[in-house]
């Protein structure tokens, strides 16, 4: 059974307007997404911004309920139940935020922060809570000394590492990480991404790392999914994905990334226009109003996402995929 | 570096802002030249001080806080530091374009395209029409590739799309003719895929107009894709500085190497742990005496205590003890 299993999930916004803040338009930010994950694997979504996947994420852990679709956790369905009935899955299902320094209460102490926690579930004595909340601290590789100090004393990527030490706090099965590196400079970011897959082996934890930062999520994850205007276009393991991409948006989004590599010239080849509006979607795949690929069948309808079941699966919706030669080096 | 006399030559070009806890000393001795139609990257993590040199050289350092202590900007020869402020304005604009990385606040969100793009183009050229002025502003917003043009003068801001922005305000900085662009992390808040578009934009429209780019920012993919030369910046100093074929295939100062290091290439093995600089950037209130870079460096010694000089060659420029040239 898979740690998290997640099955048609879609996220729908009404966007309001008029004198009478009517529903002037729906915009769907998540359109029937679905995936498994396991204990000890990380899955990668990546996408540009407004793609849903900060959406997708916290759709997952219920902090914004799905308009339609399943989560299962541990086989447990986690749709439409009470606060109450959340908390199992809350003390189970831990997020990362980007921003470490909003997400955490600028006016508590780090030792109060990361007791709270512990409160809330009421776990342990106030001596117990106090001495796992400096075990954290260590774990993280912050300073005995934080305990009693305010967030604003922190550098970013030392606020990080409080943000990771509150989530890891009720020793959860599954992490939600959200942009978790991409506020921080480089030399720090690489200090947090390690950090991040010490815990995962140490403690066996699933992980649904979002970003948009592609060299990011390849390092990380085991396997990865590409979102493109609230659908998965492509899904598969890190390596597959990377060397034999099959939706020529993959293609396109690793074309654009500037290397460091000056040996070969090699420019960039950006794809021509701008996302649509997702309150004014194109009709059939959304991709193509900007795919080189584009032709009469991408109208017809929206592609599903096929291919092969299992860990190993590569999947992939696109009408021309199996035409298509799109790994690097072919053009 | 270079026979020619530059266009751009800043020399120990040293800035302090004032704070509650005293002064802090954020640009400390930063020289570089620059030649004309050249591009130099300046690249450095949050608080080097890149955006404070840019600051400096078109003086525009934020009053009465920030003040320049000593050095020399001088373009084409002159010091751009004497010159009055009257005159200084004459500079920005003409000679030296600007685009940031928000181009949502550096347009005014209350002004349609037309008015703000007629504004800039006819300040540097009085003597056009207002119909001059406007055939003008379609031509450089076609150049820097918004489609439909005579559509989008009549949009406000907040209608384009945060690409179209950013080559709204390419094009304003252009429409002066200026002959060194500054462009301040002008792709940091895009998406990937149209950041691949602008800077692909500003490569050719600085080989067609042969104008020279100080292009600041904090990514080494971006600075291999659009600049000829670069400059390495840790805590207020330039640390190295090369060609971007010579600095990128090889780079010396122990910081450039931890830098390169710690990036998350495609090609690494995944899953590993990734090699870091351990430890923090120091505080401008705070600075380690000597080297700056010493208190996170493998290989400092107690040589390290003191400044290092700037050892060159033709091809590199490195500030380090331990490395010889």
């Amino acid at each position: 059974m898979s740690l998290l299993s997640v099955q048609g999930l879609s996220k729908r916004f009404a966007v309001r307007g008029g004198v009478l803040r009517g529903v002037k338009a729906w915009v769907q930010a998540v359109n029937d997404v679905s995936f498994e994950l396991s204990a000890g694997e990380t899955l990668g979504i990546v996408g540009e911004s407004g793609c849903g996947k900060s959406t997708l994420g916290r759709a997952i852990l219920q902090l914004d309920p799905p308009s339609e679709g399943q989560v299962l956790f541990q086989g447990q369905s986690q749709i439409g139940l009470s606060r109450r009935q959340l908390m199992p899955f809350r003390r189970q299902a831990q997020m990362v935020f980007q921003d470490a320094y909003e997400a955490l209460n600028a006016r508590h102490t780090v030792g109060r922060i990361l007791i709270e926690p512990y409160e809330i579930h009421g776990l342990g004595s106030g001596t117990e809570r106090e001495a796992w909340a400096r075990d954290l601290l260590a774990r993280v590789g912050l300073p005995a000394e934080s305990f009693d100090r305010y967030p604003h004393e922190f550098s970013g990527g030392q606020r990080q590492r409080i943000g990771i030490a509150r989530a890891i706090a009720l020793n959860p099965q599954l992490l939600v990480c959200d942009e978790p590196v991409s506020a921080l400079d480089v030399s720090v970011q690489s200090q947090i991404m390690n950090l991040l897959m010490d815990l995962q082996r140490e403690r066996d934890l699933g992980m649904v790392f979002i970003a948009h930062d592609l060299a990011v999520v390849k390092h990380l994850s085991h396997r990865i999914a590409v979102m493109y205007l609230g659908r998965i276009v492509e899904m598969g393991p890190a390596q597959a994905l990377f060397e034999r991409p099959k939706h020529p948006y993959t293609r396109a989004l690793l074309d654009a990334i500037p290397t460091v590599d000056v040996t070969t010239e090699q420019p960039l080849k950006p794809l021509e226009g701008d996302v649509p509006s997702p309150i004014n979607m194109p009709s059939g795949c959304a991709f193509r109003t900007r795919c080189p690929y584009a032709s009469e069948v991408c109208a017809s309808g929206i592609p599903a996402l096929e291919g092969s079941d299992g860990a190993t699966a590569h999947r992939v919706a696109c009408h021309r995929a199996a035409e298509l030669d799109l790994s690097p080096g072919a053009s | 570096m270079g026979g020619n006399v530059p266009l751009l030559s800043v020399d120990d070009l040293s800035v302090s802002f004032r704070t509650e806890r005293g002064r802090a000393a954020v640009l400390d001795g930063v020289s570089f030249e620059l030649q004309a139609g050249e591009t130099l990257g300046l690249v450095g993590e949050s608080g080097c001080g890149k955006s404070v040199t840019s600051l400096g050289i078109t003086r525009l350092l934020p009053k009465p806080s920030g003040q320049i202590d000593r050095g020399s900007v001088r373009l084409d020869g002159q010091d751009l530091m004497e010159l009055p402020a009257f005159e200084m304005q004459k500079i920005r604009g003409p000679r030296i374009g600007m685009i940031f990385q928000d181009a949502m606040t550096a347009l005014n969100p209350v002004q349609r395209l037309s008015r703000q793009m007629d504004e800039s183009i006819r300040l540097h050229a009085p003597t056009l029409s207002r119909a001059q002025a406007t055939d003008r502003a379609l031509e450089l917003l076609t150049d820097v590739g918004i489609p439909s043009p005579e559509l989008r003068l009549n949009d406000y801001p907040h209608q384009l799309s945060g690409g179209m922005r950013q080559r709204v305000m390419i094009a304003m900085a252009l429409s002066a003719e200026p002959d060194l662009l500054i462009a301040d992390e002008p792709t940091t808040a895009l998406d990937v895929t149209v950041q691949a578009q602008i800077l692909m934009l500003i490569k050719r429209l600085q080989a067609e107009r042969g104008m020279a780019v100080i292009f600041i920012t904090h990514d080494l993919g971006v600075v291999a894709q659009v600049c000829q030369r670069v400059a390495v910046m840790y805590a207020g100093r330039i640390v190295e500085q090369g060609s971007v074929a010579s600095l990128f295939s090889d780079p010396k100062h122990p910081y450039t190497q931890g830098l390169f290091n710690s990036i998350p290439h495609l090609d690494r093995v995944p899953l590993t742990p990734l090699p870091t600089i351990e430890g923090q950037v120091p505080s401008p209130m705070d600075m380690p005496p000597g080297c700056r870079f010493a208190p996170r460096c493998q290989h400092a010694t107690a040589a390290c205590l003191t400044r290092p000089v700037l050892q060159s060659n033709p091809d590199r420029a490195v500030a380090c003890h331990q490395v010889s040239l």
